[in-house]
């Protein structure tokens, strides 16, 4: 233990002695740790983080992929949305789990103390709690007894951050009234601290009995309904049954289920009814709860770590080579503590305790500059609605950065450390007192580990060129609608207790009252928010069109007349709505380019009619006009079949999103346009105020980060690159001064020299690409599900990659060639 | 000036100053010398006597501070970098105290290493460089790194480096300072061999026994030469 410290002082003297080196060193690595550390907290909070409930790994989310009947309701994978019979079904009749639960998550429109706010809320079973094992930290949670009457148990327990921020944590909240979308619930408890539902992204803060979706989602109940498929089913799968028995086990209680389902069905023939009954049950892990956010964004957010990494180990090999440089210039010190008696074991020590002790400074300074990259990229990731995400350094930070802090002391630090002590003595000695030809291996293993960095580099390079054009191209694509000017919200007057006619006349008001505002060119709605990647399918019947069921789904929205001319889109064909297409008027539709292509090939559909549903329909909605296609859900989503209705003619209206185009930057009038909501009705939340660009910069978030990221990632590895190649040119320089130098008496000629040198930096460029591009070709490969207009084997971007590394090369060698050509051959020979 | 007065070097009142900080070293002070064809020529003299600096001058690895000096008839005092390095490639061959052999070259690449930079064909480089080889007895020791020969071989090696271009001079700089006194001999013996065959060669050695390998013995002190004799017999 005491040449413990004895080392650590030396290496600590060693560290203060070369304080340029020891700068670069923890400066590089500081860089490369907190990159890690910043994405890896990201990666952490948003993949790996376990639900905090009782044996996460026994959780299963269950999924039935296949045909589906009916309504479907989904947020992103069909398959995991099932029926509320077919889960009371299953949970009743199956064996293998030890418990089953459903989940319904819902927007929540919550009053407490007059105050009315946007929530989120969770409707659940009354196992819900006692399945994931969530105790409560005040009061008591839900049970089986509140799971019986529906609409008969108008109960919440809070969430402990709602509780917190909205009660300030008073003990006094059990039994008090909170209404929530205009139901008055008893508040009977608080969830465990660090609980708030089981899908990240989606903090809940109040939990409702399942039995209350009549009143949370007031214009679909969906308990009784076998063809409405809403419920999230997640299982504690009993100790010892494996996924496979699971399945099986489920799928069989499964099959008597979909015939019940099935006899609501009379219009599918044989062939359909097989297919449907074939459906099975597959689980998925739910340690992490639902994985909908995991889905969507593991890829982006893995090639970001792959990414960042990849800066990780350029900079453990850049500071490695300034060991191997240092450890060169230091071979005599070791050789004659070898000659002293030191094993090579406690000189390799010496130089590993030397290594971590920089490491140490780096991961230091490096959470420093991670934690300052996470408060970047915090607000940036949760204002596209990743609600729960913190960035503050929590215990498994902490732990990847000091782990990221080892392995980069003992990566970086080993392998110099092994090679510095391996010399012979006596060659050493020898060696440093006579003229003889320098031992090059050093400098060939500095080499090979440049030509590591470029390749590495490379692959970063190619990873952000690809990305920076996927987004570019994104930028750049027609998005069929004109963003500029318009700014948009959200209301949900169903949530705040207005029946259908009333959210109607309340629409109609606020179109009227904000087309009247100031500076405001036009006003257009639609049900679904536009590109907020929003989407409803419905199967519909068309006059004299293909019922194939490949192509009868189509997608749907409820638009006010000026929808499209506020967005923006073209009307090619037709009509707008008007003001005559009321309830009471013409059913009518508005098709896209997309919809009139597939259903009526070579046919004027003006005019012509669509029926929603299968089967014996009479299509009875008339197709007023045609619009020019325009991107609706996602900017990259591909262009569908879409159906617009007047919202006049919905009878089930949830909510409204509002676009109101403007003179000047619309932003100026969003405090009028809340006095025109308020004016109208004080109680109703306006949510999601933001400009119609902001919409779309929060629809292209991944790709706005991956490619803001990769590109950073890709100057720093630049840079570091840039360093590697001028740290070994310049000590290549000299220890070749000497050579250099009989060359120059031999009569080589200045570009000769220049050549001798940029012939090293072409090695080492060549060697990295040689490796670097099918690297990088590889990586796009395994990326392009995230790239857009461009692929893997786009040749421009490895050449594009290809030619920044070798102007950052060029620009690397230009000191040290200068240095070699100016090398005096009298100094360079003279023997001393 | 002209080559038929048999002059292959002539230097008049060469100079070299080297300024240091604000210390004025006068390394050189009024040089006059003249080296015919063929001659052997030993420049002696004690340690810091401006040796090595009038040999630097002479091979054009450096240049006077003020005098001249013409080298085969063309005046070189004043020639650009690129001038004096194409010169000191097709007309100088150099061999050094430490043998200054490329560590990662073998024998044969060290020895090819000024026929490259004159841009020889591959041939004819591989012809000259088998008889320069042959010359010094290391024909032997083609693959050969440097390491895995002795100093004596190294500086035979050095020596048919220098001889490979078929240069009008050889400068020779401490040659066997590095040698044991075997080694010493038989590198001696090499150069005497080689000035019977006509080569003109132009030494700097402290040793005295070597000194008198040479037919004319200048001696240096102070910068300046103070001495010049002839030896009866030498090289013979």
């Amino acid at each position: 233990m005491q040449t413990f410290w004895q080392d650590v002082r030396y290496g600590l003297r060693m560290l203060g002695k070369n304080p340029a080196f020891t700068a670069i060193a923890i400066l590089t690595l500081a860089l490369g740790i907190g990159a890690n550390t910043a994405i890896f907290s990201l990666v952490d909070q948003m993949l790996l983080r376990r639900l905090p409930v009782k044996h996460p790994d026994q959780l299963v989310v269950l999924r039935s992929p296949g045909l589906k009947e009916g309504h479907v309701w989904s947020d992103g994978d069909d398959a995991q949305s099932f029926s509320y019979p077919i889960y009371k079904g299953l949970r009743e009749n199956t064996s293998v789990v030890s418990g089953m639960l459903a989940r319904f998550a819902f927007n929540a429109s919550i009053s407490s103390h007059g105050q009315t706010e946007r929530g989120l809320g969770e409707l659940v079973s009354g196992n819900y709690f006692d399945v994931l094992g969530v105790r409560p930290a005040f009061g008591r949670l839900l049970t089986p007894e509140d799971d019986r009457v529906q609409g008969g148990h108008p109960l919440a327990v809070l969430s402990y951050a709602y509780w917190q921020q909205h009660f300030g944590g008073d003990p006094g909240v059990l039994n008090q009234a909170l209404l929530v979308n205009n139901t008055e619930l008893t508040i009977v408890g608080v969830a465990q601290k660090g609980f708030d539902g089981i899908q990240l992204g989606q903090i809940a803060d109040v939990f409702v009995p399942i039995m209350m979706k009549g009143q949370m989602t007031p214009n679909r109940n969906g308990l009784d309904d076998w063809n409405d498929a809403w419920v999230a089913i997640l299982a504690r799968r009993k100790p010892g049954v494996s996924s496979a028995q699971l399945e099986a086990g489920l799928t069989v209680t499964y099959r008597p289920l979909l015939e019940q389902q099935l006899a609501t069905n009379k219009s599918w023939d044989q062939k359909k009814r097989q297919e449907f009954l074939a459906k099975k049950v597959l689980v998925v892990p739910g340690a992490v709860g639902r994985p909908t956010l995991q889905n969507d964004s593991g890829p982006a957010l893995m090639a970001l770590f792959a990414l960042v990494a990849l800066v990780l180990l350029i900079a453990c090999t850049n500071v490695a080579n300034l060991l191997l440089a240092q450890g060169a210039s230091r071979q005599r010190e070791f050789a004659i503590r070898s000659a002293l008696g030191a094993s090579r074991g406690r000189m390799v020590r010496q130089l590993l305790i030397e290594s971590l002790l920089c490491a140490l400074g780096g991961g230091a300074l490096g959470l420093v500059f991670g934690l300052w990259l996470m408060n970047l990229l915090t607000p940036e990731v949760a204002s596209a609605g990743v609600s729960g995400l913190s960035s503050r350094l929590d215990g498994t930070i902490w732990a990847f950065a000091a782990g990221a802090t080892l392995l980069c002391g003992i990566l970086f630090g080993g392998i110099p450390a092994w090679r510095v002590t391996r010399t012979s003595v006596t060659q050493t000695l020898k060696e440093q007192g006579s003229t003889g030809s320098v031992a090059m291996s050093h400098v060939r293993f500095r080499k090979f580990l440049v030509a590591g960095q470029v390749a590495f580099t490379l692959l970063l390079l190619a990873g952000s060129c690809l990305f920076t054009k996927t987004l570019w191209n994104l930028r750049k694509t027609d998005l069929g609608l004109n963003t500029s000017n318009v700014i948009t919200f959200s209301i949900s007057p169903a949530l705040s207790g207005y029946d259908n006619a009333r959210s109607i006349a309340l629409i109609d008001s606020m179109r009227e009252r904000l087309a009247a505002l100031p500076g405001v060119r036009a006003v257009g709605t639609s049900e679904l928010a536009t590109l907020t990647g929003r989407n409803a399918g419905v199967n519909i019947t068309a006059e004299g069109g293909p019922q194939t069921p490949d192509n009868a789904d189509v997608l749907v929205d409820f638009i006010s007349p000026a929808y499209f001319s506020t967005l923006g889109v073209p009307l090619i064909d037709g009509r707008d709505f008007t003001a005559a297409d009321s309830a009471s008027g013409n059913k009518v539709v508005i098709i896209n380019e997309t919809m009139a292509r597939h259903y009526f090939p070579n046919r004027n559909p003006l005019g012509l009619h669509l029926a929603f549903g299968g089967g014996k329909v009479t299509p009875d909605r008339q197709i007023v006009g045609v619009i020019k296609d325009n991107r609706q859900d996602h900017v990259r989503s591909e262009m569908s079949s879409y159906v617009f209705l007047p919202y006049a003619q919905n009878k089930t209206i949830t909510g409204m999103s509002f676009y109101v185009r403007t003179q000047q930057d619309p932003l100026l009038i969003a405090d009028e346009m809340r006095g025109a909501v308020r004016n109208l009705d004080p109680n109703m939340p306006v949510y999601d105020l933001k400009t119609f660009d902001r919409v779309v910069d929060e629809d292209l978030l991944a790709e706005r980060l991956i490619a803001a990221m990769s590109a950073g990632f890709g100057l720093l590895a630049g840079l570091l690159a840039a360093l590697g190649i001028y740290g070994v040119l310049s000590y290549l320089v000299i220890q070749r001064t000497r050579e250099i130098g009989i060359r120059i008496a031999l009569g080589a000629a200045t570009r000769e020299v220049r050549a001798l040198i940029v012939k090293e930096v072409g090695f080492m460029v060549i060697a990295g690409a040689a490796v670097g591009l099918p690297a990088a070709y590889a990586f796009a490969r395994l990326s392009e599900s995230l790239l857009f207009g461009v692929h893997a084997n786009n040749i421009g971007i490895y050449l594009l990659a290809l030619t920044v590394i070798t102007v950052i090369a060029a620009v690397a060698c230009l000191v040290p060639v200068r240095r070699a050509t100016r090398v005096d051959p009298i100094i360079a020979l003279r023997y001393e | 000036m002209t080559e038929s007065n048999g002059i292959l070097i002539k230097m008049e009142g060469v100079k070299k100053v080297f300024y240091t900080d604000e210390v004025e070293t006068h390394a050189l002070s009024e040089i006059h010398l003249e080296i015919l064809k063929g001659q052997y020529i030993s420049i002696a003299g004690p340690s810091g006597c401006g040796k090595s600096t009038l040999l630097s001058i002479l091979g054009l690895l450096d240049s006077p501070t003020d005098g001249n000096y013409w080298l085969n008839g063309q005046p070189v005092s004043k020639l650009t970098i690129s001038e004096r390095t194409r010169i000191r490639n097709r007309e100088i061959g150099f061999i050094f105290q430490a043998f200054n052999l490329i560590g990662d070259l073998t024998v044969y690449e060290n020895v090819e290493l000024p026929l490259t930079y004159r841009g020889t064909g591959a041939a004819e480089r591989k012809q000259k460089v088998q008889h320069a080889l042959e010359r010094v007895g290391m024909a032997h020791r083609l693959r050969h790194y440097p390491s895995q020969l002795s100093g004596g071989q190294q500086q035979r090696v050095a020596v048919a480096r220098a001889l490979v271009g078929d240069p009008l001079i050889l400068m020779a700089d401490e040659p066997t300072g590095n040698l044991d006194s075997k080694n010493g001999e038989a590198v001696m013996e090499l150069l005497r061999d080689l000035h019977r065959n006509g080569a003109t060669i132009c030494m700097v050695t402290h040793d005295e026994r070597y000194a008198h390998f040479a037919e004319r013995n200048i001696h240096l002190f102070d910068g300046r030469i103070v001495d010049e004799t002839r030896e009866v017999g030498a090289s013979a």
